[in-house]
């Protein structure tokens, strides 16, 4: 840190952190990223690499839209960014799923955006290796793969490139307020940084994070991931893979991560191809805490179910496996904008599984509300306070 | 179905420390497996050709230990042990195994676990090292004696450390010309190597067998000097070589280019530690940086039920490896229940001492050298597996700092099927030599289940199989 | 110079009768005990698989089961060729970009 002084101070160097300081560094501000650790060293180092639109509900769909579309720009402008335009199947299971087939497909439609139903027939001439009883799918085009840690190096390349400044191993220990709770400085073991604006992007550590720093409360709670990824050229389909039942339980009863029942845990069928033919496999869910062990039974358990789908993944080796944390939300939405009590404040973390894909329109939203610009989509649902009334009422 | 064994100790690995670990379970009275990973027991050292090749005899002469690796191989054959052959152990849990053969699953269950699942060549990459042709002096060992074969018909070698003569005679013997026999440690290493091989009778013979047989050869080893670049399309067909100082860092002033169609390499050993690391055994670094498994006086791991032998807790050859397992047999046997006389403990773990004091000379006379780590040029490939090139690691670590976790990421560097066997310990080594990081500053890396790539039908069924 | 003797130290007869197999297509030649990769390597066939990202030509490295240098597709399963031992009828077939046959 050879400057002491920064116009914004990002703290953590996941995803979500490396896009806001890269979309602040192109706005033309000098960032400071604080990460505790290293770079991607925490959910963004074990997670999928989706980049999807979510056909509901309206709020998501319009961020994920949005952020689908600034990946393509990335992309472009990122020659070496491992981006896998695969598109996205949805996968009926039985007869019983296709109603959800059709829903999405009448979701996305009602936003004036394209996809497709695919018959069985049409579905295994685009992907022989699925097994032979699917009845359908619903296919999405636009969604795509990267893989997570490199894109956390591209975005801040490009920030570093830009100007930022990155200090890893260097956790944020406090802030200084000035009148009307202003945001005046930041905190290090390295001392004291002056700063306007201080943006926490640290996924399951930001209530941590919020803690330390004598902050607002965020309701943001961890949940473990289990997953498993093949040996390049091993993929034996070249899209990703989503089972749709998984809607019917996203939507079902939900556990609530404060609840005092342990959570016995959840498994469905995602599977991605990535850049060189390596096939990543999840997808498990389970509340249980910072703990980052992997659960063999819920690993097993989703294996079977991706086998279930593409049988000849039993055949694919598998190279690694690991577990890592979603920071989740009660609604499913981040919490992404200015924390009104602390002017200066930002927030931008508790994407649950989606953290990748929404990592750049978090970043543009974050860099709109530093700089004084109108935000390029409505900023209400994203707010802290959106939270904090739920958790009164609940 | 899976195929489930039951037994009071398993060993991993079929080398000196398996067998004698086996052998003295046995003689304590445990039930005990041996699961390798190789077609017939012996590992590498005492290797055996295909039992389908009748009795064509080897092509080199037997060196003194092999008499020893007989008698072991013959004892363990008599003793009723089973050994289950061409097997991959991919999962370990304390008391519980997991292994892969020709796609099936198998399982172990055992009160005592003893690890002697040895070492392999440490790589250091050099431009060309990745051209078809350049194998590692391990490989052309197995190519001659494991399998008979004359690898090719100009052969250099180079590397650093005494296994470069068993590699030179098995190359001659196969009628491999050898047209450089490279070690890049400064000639007072080897005074330092003798003076170490003094102190065992059995090393003295063993160094007496190979030093004979090289100096018949009419080869000259030349010290302070190693191979610089390997040149090729798609087969190394030419090799560059040069003088390197007492660090290993590469003089420029002797480049000499020699046609060679083979390049043998291998610069020290390192443990092959992935299931200790797996069973989350307190790891420590080894006087030559690798890392191994902590072990106490009768070779118990941090974690109990799990013992380890031979190269895996540190570089040390055939004797070390065959007292340390003796001894971890014979502990591993008392773990399981069986009665091991006070005595029969103490003579072994004065005979491990012992052993163990020779070989950290010998480990301490041929260190690895840091400056080798200078020979890779940006475009060199560091990472086999992802195809990544030491200029991606230094641009990342300028970007991001050079830690090794986030480097990995960066680069993607270690994330391929070797799982990092390979590329661990020269990502070390080139932060070290080129960014100057102390390699102490890194952690020793996790190993999840698999520790070997295995098809996912196999780790399902072990998952499920071990819950 | 004179003509390089056989890859196969002392008399073939000594190995066994002839298996065949083929890689990518190519017959080959081998003898039981042997391995795929080292049966290939005495058909003088150095290159195992094209790399993952720059599809540069690779072949036996390790020859031990440590490096997977060698990993390749023996009758569907993907299997590291130094370990395998040879089978008549064996199909393998190499994984990566671009496979090139005979390279």
């Amino acid at each position: 840190m050879s400057s002491r002084s920064f116009d914004v101070v990002v703290i953590g160097a996941g995803i979500v952190g490396c896009a806001v300081a890269c979309w602040c560094a192109r706005a033309g501000l000098r960032v400071l990223v604080l990460e505790r650790d290293g770079v991607a060293t925490g959910t963004s180092g074990a997670c999928m690499g989706h980049i999807m639109v979510n056909p509901e509900p309206e709020p998501l769909y319009r961020l994920t839209r949005r952020s689908v579309t600034l990946w393509q720009e990335l992309r472009d402008r990122h020659p070496e960014l491992h981006y896998l335009a695969c598109g996205a199947l949805w996968l009926a299971e039985s007869d019983a799923d296709l109603p959800l087939l059709q829903g999405l497909d009448r979701a996305i439609a009602g936003h004036g955006d394209r996809a497709w139903l695919l018959d069985a027939r049409e579905l295994h001439r685009r992907e022989p290796a699925l097994a032979p009883d699917l009845p359908g799918a619903w296919f999405y085009p636009d969604d795509a793969v990267v893989l997570p840690m490199q894109a956390c190096g591209v975005l801040l390349g490009e920030a570093v490139r830009l100007g930022a400044t990155v200090c890893t191993h260097t956790p944020a220990t406090g802030v200084r307020l000035g009148p009307g709770s202003r945001i005046e400085a930041v905190r290090t073991p390295e001392g004291e940084v002056a700063t306007a604006h201080v943006v926490v992007a640290a996924g399951v550590w930001t209530p941590a994070v919020h803690r330390q720093l004598g902050l607002p409360p965020v309701p943001i709670f961890p949940r473990r991931g289990d997953l498993a990824i093949t040996a390049p050229f091993a993929t034996p389909v070249h899209t990703q893979l989503l089972e749709v039942a998984y809607l019917r339980t996203a939507t079902g009863k939900t556990i609530d991560p404060e609840g005092s029942e342990p959570d016995p845990g959840a498994n469905a069928m995602n599977v991605q191809p990535q850049t060189h033919g390596t096939c990543l496999i999840g997808m498990t869910r389970q509340f249980g805490g910072l703990d980052r062990t992997l659960h063999p039974e819920l690993l097993q358990r989703s294996l079977a179910r991706a086998a279930r789908f593409v049988p000849a993944l039993l055949d694919a080796p598998v190279v690694r496996t690991w577990a890592g944390l979603r920071p989740y939300t009660k609604d499913k939405l981040p919490f992404v904008g200015p924390v009104p009590e602390i002017p200066g404040l930002h927030l931008a973390a508790g994407h649950e599984g989606l953290g990748i894909t929404l990592a750049p329109v978090t970043g543009e939203l974050v860099a709109q509300a530093i700089t004084g610009q109108a935000p390029s989509l409505p900023m209400a649902p994203l707010g802290l306070a959106r939270g904090a009334a739920g958790a009164r009422h609940g | 179905m899976t195929r489930t064994h039951a037994a009071d100790v398993a060993v991993i690995g079929a080398g000196p420390a398996g067998l004698a670990a086996a052998l003295a379970a046995r003689q304590a009275g445990a039930v005990v497996t041996i699961l390798d990973e190789g077609a017939r027991p012996g590992g590498q050292i005492f290797r055996q050709l295909p039992a389908a090749f009748g009795t064509i005899g080897q092509p080199a002469a037997d060196a003194p230990s092999h008499a020893l690796g007989h008698a072991l191989l013959h004892d363990v054959e008599a003793s009723g042990v089973p050994v289950l052959a061409r097997v991959t152990v991919f999962e370990a849990r304390p008391g519980a195994l997991a292994y892969e053969r020709d796609g099936e699953v198998g399982v172990v269950r055992a009160k005592a676990i003893v690890l002697a699942t040895g070492a392999y060549d440490r790589s250091v990459p050099f431009p060309g090292w990745t051209l078809p042709g350049v194998v590692t002096a391990g490989a052309a060992q197995v190519m001659v004696r494991g399998q008979m074969l004359r690898p090719g018909t100009r052969a250099v070698v180079a590397g650093t450390g005494p296994l470069l003569l068993p590699t030179l005679t098995a190359l001659q013997a196969a009628g491999v010309r050898v047209v450089a026999a490279l070690e890049a440690a400064p000639r007072t290493a080897l005074l330092r190597g003798v003076g170490a091989l003094l102190r065992s009778r059995a090393k003295r013979r063993e160094a007496w067998h190979y030093a004979r047989a090289f100096l018949r050869s009419g080869l000259r080893l030349r010290h302070g000097w190693t191979v610089f670049a390997a040149h090729g399309a798609d087969r190394v067909a030419a090799v560059t070589i040069g003088r390197v100082d007492r660090t290993g860092r590469p003089r420029r002033d002797h480049e000499q280019r020699l046609e060679a169609d083979l390049v043998c390499v291998g610069f020290g050993l390192e443990p092959s530690n992935e299931l200790a690391r797996r069973l989350r055994c307190t790891m420590l670094r080894g006087p030559d940086g690798s890392w191994v498994p902590q072990v106490d006086a009768r070779m118990a791991t941090s974690v109990a039920g799990v013992f380890a032998a031979g190269e895996v807790v540190g570089i040390g050859g055939v004797d070390t490896a065959r007292a340390e397992g003796h001894l971890a047999g014979l502990a591993a046997a008392a773990h399981a229940g069986w009665t091991v006389a006070p005595e029969r403990f103490a003579q072994a773990e004065a005979e491990r001492v012992r052993e163990r004091a020779v070989s950290r000379t010998l480990l301490a006379a041929f260190p690895v050298l840091p400056g080798l780590y200078e020979l890779a040029a940006p475009d060199t490939l560091v990472c086999r597996c992802e195809d990544v090139r030491l200029r991606e690691v230094r641009e990342a670590a300028a970007l991001f700092g050079p830690e090794l976790r986030t480097l990995k990421m960066a680069t993607r560097a270690g994330m391929g099927p070797c799982q990092g066997r390979i590329c661990a310990s020269i990502l070390e080594g080139v932060l070290a030599s080129r960014l100057g990081v102390d390699p102490h500053r890194h952690a020793c890396p996790a190993a999840q289940v698999p520790v070997k790539p295995v098809a996912a039908r196999c780790l399902l069924e072990a998952l499920r199989e071990l819950g | 110079m004179a003509e390089a003797p056989g890859p196969r130290l002392r008399p073939e007869s000594a190995r066994g009768p002839r298996v065949r197999l083929t890689c990518d297509g190519v017959p080959v030649e081998a003898h039981p005990g042997e391995t795929v990769a080292m049966a290939l390597w005495a058909a003088d066939r150095r290159t195992l698989r094209r790399s993952t990202r720059l599809g540069a030509p690779r072949g036996v490295f390790c020859n031990m089961g440590i490096c997977f240098e060698c990993l390749v597709r023996i009758d569907g399963h993907a299997t590291r060729a130094c370990l395998a031992e040879v089978r008549d009828g064996m199909r393998v077939e190499t994984i990566g970009p671009a496979p090139e046959a005979g390279a």
